[in-house]
């Protein structure tokens, strides 16, 4: 838990990069602060381990005002992860790694085996990577190695400034899912500093969204999305914000688990039955055993054909599945994509699980009305 | 190729190309040779291709020296009959022009080559060096032997080298005086100067005037100073005052720093700083000179005649154990296997080493200085302290160690990426850790490469020493230019080159020693 408490920072030109911030993250949590460039997010974010001294106001760190503790016991305990990864080149990785809990005088056995556990958590097997130097690895790789050193000595709280800010849009990608995981398994309370939007709804519990040094809005990425107060952050979280807010939604709620199917193995005939018994006009072919999704077939191609095997249209489902783990977006740009109405989901497998309809994400847009009319009243008001 | 020569200052003399020499086709050998290695060229397996090279170079080194020698000892015999007979014949020589040494150079160039081939085939660093010695071991041989004698600089060293030995080791011993002096200063400077942005151009800009001052002018200038200096006696005058001086500054400069910072005002404050940093420089200069020059007293004294010959050669022992550890250790098996044993080993080596030369250091300064009631009739003289002689000398050499020393430090430090600090302080490192753990590894190539250069330049500049009776290899070359003697300056000058050479390979070792592998450069570490 972390107590932001009316803080401010004034430069002495007498520039105020933060001014007045009030906020508590609770714990466990991972919040994010966004802003424009200058916004004082980062300054925020380096008062709370005190790379930065605070002007006025104070910060709580579980209670205990972070000016009480020694700047360098207080850094100790709290992670430290920044864009440049900033790894230490003449260390290996497992140097690096073993940085704060050297400072901390862990003994060598318990080092050794926290960085090997550090390394296996971020994706890296140790036997590999714990003897290589940082110009040997990727960038994806060194953003990794970057983590497990802020995890280190397994801090309470975790400060990144835009950790993932280094790579290429994919890896970033990659690196934001596994880094999900991670917090799930070790629920530290983060503070996440990032200019990507995207990248906010995404990973944060919460986000703070700050301007010129003051809070604007601090709330879960959801009531962001649906009410954004104001019109400085409906701009930030872009005119999109309808369809990111579908990036939230598991598809699992709007799975349809009745599928019709049918069976490789079977006949034009009993396919035909199927569909007729169903009333639909085409239906999903699986293998027998496994359930596996194997392609689609439809009535007019069985007018024609001789058997089931001529008529289906045969794709791996990679193809023309979403996973059941997608997002509600990431199903209906699917569905945009190939220019279907049904999208079958399956599994990690590649068994059918069910079936998502273009009308059920509509709903779901729908029954939301985004914007209440008097907060659109008040924010033209404004401006 | 070869000039027969009379005597020591002749100027007279007759030259002779070699295929001139009648009926007598041996030395065509070498012309045929040096085709060789273009016809090679062609052989495409990098690793036959380094082989053949290295056997070549090696082989045209030997022969670019042994053929002409041979020829020249005919010459010689001869020598009556070929020179006109009016002129003053002592110590007839034959003095080995440019044909020579681009037979030299040229056989050596066909080794790096061919040694550079063996690199990148992945032969071990072991059998590289050992391919790369066999020239000059067998160039060492053809001199051992007499084979050379009739060279002119051979016969020199033969007539006038009984001091060579000496004189090579006092010249490096002023060299690492002077840059283990230079190397507290200037890195000292170089970390104030990246401390502080304010004070950093007027430490670059002094110390780069000091370079401008020619050498010989900063001996004039010395001269009257130091030699009234060292008519004071040593326990009275000097550590009555130096030593409370010294103290006494450095406690103001440490109070007005820290408690300054917090209550005066900016300017006044800097100012307090400079006024006192320019009063510290009067004790500190003394004290330095009184430390450099027994330094040099006693190491000159622990190189030359060694009465400690126990600590010596354990120090000798542990130093080549730790060359071979390093040389080997990149490759065994065994070793990289079992990192703990051979750090263990490296450290104890290391102790070893440095332990003996401490305990020897200690020895000769015991026999070196008095007991201690004739100490207090001491004065600075008899450490060395006088307007000529070694003192002024170590003076200018240390000066001039320091503007790449200064230079190098500053880059090295303020070139370590503000990241990389960033998170080590964020992660919670003191700053005492930051420097030693982050910045001064960092920095460390870089330093190194300012110790480097300023290595050789001392050895060059070292020779001027001799001009104000410094000694070392500077006699021969002022002796020479006396008596207008090729062969004498070139017996203190080849040396010195060598010198050079060796301290900066040796500099470089200990570069790639000391350096993480996770920032050495590509294609470092010599041969």
């Amino acid at each position: 838990m972390i107590e932001i408490r009316n803080v401010s920072k004034i430069y002495p030109n007498g520039f105020r990069a933060v001014d007045g911030l009030s906020l508590s993250i609770p714990k466990g949590d991972l919040v994010v602060f966004i802003g424009p460039s200058g916004c004082g997010k980062t300054t925020t974010m380096r008062m709370i381990n005190r790379l930065i001294a605070i002007s006025t106001g104070e910060i709580l760190i579980e209670g205990r005002n972070n000016q009480e503790i020694p700047a360098e016991e207080l850094r100790r305990n709290i992670g430290y992860a920044i864009q440049q990864i900033g790894l230490f080149p003449h260390m290996t990785v497992s140097q690096n790694i073993a940085t704060v809990p050297r400072l901390l005088e862990w003994d060598e056995g318990r080092i050794r085996r926290r960085v090997d556990e550090l390394l296996e958590l971020v994706g890296l097997d140790p036997d590999l990577y714990r003897d290589k130097f940082p110009r040997q690895l990727s960038g994806g790789q060194q953003q990794r190695v970057g983590v497990a050193r802020a995890l280190g000595a397994d801090p309470p709280i975790m400060l990144m400034d835009e950790p993932f800010g280094a790579v290429d849009p994919i890896t970033r990608e990659i690196l934001q899912d596994e880094f999900i995981q991670i917090q799930h398994a070790v629920e530290k309370t983060i503070v996440f500093v990032t200019h990507d939007i995207d990248e906010a709804i995404k990973m944060g519990d919460r986000i703070a969204i700050l301007r010129d040094g003051k809070l604007v809005q601090y709330d879960t990425p959801e009531t962001l999305l649906e009410k954004p107060n104001g019109r400085f952050v409906r701009d930030f979280v872009g005119a999109d914000r309808q369809l990111k807010r579908l990036g939230l939604v598991g598809i699992r709620e709007l799975l349809d688990k009745q599928v019709v199917r049918v069976y490789m193995d079977a006949t034009a005939a009993q396919a035909k039955e199927v569909m007729e018994k169903n009333g639909v006009r085409s239906v999903f072919v699986v293998e027998r055993e496994t359930d596996i999704l194997r392609g689609w077939v439809n009535k007019e191609a069985l007018e024609v054909a001789d058997s089931l095997l001529d008529a289906m249209h045969e794709a791996p489902y990679s193809d023309i599945a979403v996973r059941e783990r997608a997002t509600a977006r990431e199903a209906l740009s699917a569905m945009v994509a190939r220019g279907f109405r049904v999208t079958p989901v399956v599994n990690r497998e590649g068994r059918l699980v069910g079936t998502i309809r273009l009308e059920a994400i509509q709903e779901l847009a729908i029954y939301n009305p985004v914007v209440p009319p008097q907060a659109l009243g008040e924010a033209t008001l404004n401006e | 190729m070869l000039i027969v020569v009379p005597n020591a200052q002749a100027v007279k003399n007759v030259s002779f190309q070699l295929l001139e020499l009648q009926g007598d086709y041996r030395y065509a050998v070498l012309f045929f040779l040096s085709l060789v290695p273009m016809v090679v060229g062609f052989q495409s397996n990098q690793l036959r291709r380094g082989w053949l090279l290295v056997g070549l170079g090696n082989l045209m080194m030997i022969l670019a020296l042994w053929l002409p020698a041979v020829a020249a000892k005919e010459l010689l015999a001869n020598a009556l009959d070929i020179l006109p007979t009016d002129t003053f014949v002592r110590n007839p020589r034959v003095r080995p022009v440019s044909g020579v040494a681009v037979g030299l150079m040229g056989g050596y160039i066909v080794l790096f080559s061919g040694l550079l081939d063996l690199r990148k085939a992945g032969v071990s660093q072991v059998i590289r060096f050992f391919a790369g010695i066999v020239g000059f071991v067998g160039i060492y041989w053809l001199f051992d032997s007499g084979r050379l004698d009739a060279f002119s600089i051979v016969l020199e060293y033969r007539v006038n080298g009984d001091n060579l030995s000496n004189n090579l080791i006092k010249q490096l011993t002023y060299v690492l005086v002077s840059l283990i002096t230079g190397l507290v200063i200037g890195v000292g400077l170089g970390l104030w100067a990246s401390r502080q942005a304010r004070v950093a151009p007027i430490i670059l800009y002094v110390v780069g005037i000091i370079q401008t001052i020619p050498s010989l002018a900063l001996f004039g200038l010395l001269l009257v100073p130091l030699s009234n200096l060292g008519r004071q006696q040593i326990v009275d005058d000097m550590l009555v005052y130096v030593i409370p001086a010294l103290i006494g500054v450095s406690v103001l400069f440490v109070i007005v720093e820290r408690i300054g910072k917090r209550y005066l005002p900016d300017s006044l404050h800097f100012g307090a700083l400079v006024v006192l940093g320019v009063g510290a420089l009067v004790p500190f200069f003394l004290s330095t000179l009184m430390v450099i020059s027994l330094l040099f007293q006693v190491s000159l004294r622990m190189l030359t005649n060694g009465t400690h010959s126990m600590p010596k050669t354990i120090f000798l022992m542990a130093f080549v154990g730790l060359f071979a550890l390093t040389l080997l250790g990149r490759r065994t098996h065994a070793l990289r296997r079992r990192p703990l044993l051979r750090r263990r080993l490296r450290l104890a080596l290391t102790v070893a080493a440095f332990g003996a030369a401490l305990v020897t250091f200690a020895l000769t300064a015991n026999d070196y200085l008095p007991t201690e009631d004739t100490f207090s009739v001491w004065t600075l003289s008899d450490i060395g302290i006088k307007g000529l002689g070694e003192t002024p000398s170590l003076v200018a050499l240390s000066l001039y160690s320091l503007l790449p020393l200064v230079r190098n430090t500053y880059a090295g430090l303020n070139n370590v990426d503000n990241a990389i600090i960033d998170s080590g302080r964020g992660m919670g490192m003191t700053p005492r850790q930051i420097f030693f753990k982050i910045e001064l590894p960092l920095a460390f190539p870089v330093i190194m490469a300012g110790v480097r250069s300023a290595a050789i330049a001392l050895v060059g500049i070292a020779t001027i020493a001799a001009v104000i009776g410094g000694g070392a290899l500077g006699e021969y070359v002022v002796e020479g230019a006396n008596r207008i003697s090729l062969d004498l300056i070139l017996l203190g000058t080849l040396p010195a080159i060598l010198l050079a050479f060796m301290l900066d390979a040796g500099l470089r070792a200990l570069e790639a020693f000391l350096t993480s592998p996770g920032i050495r450069q590509q294609g470092q570490g010599g041969l």
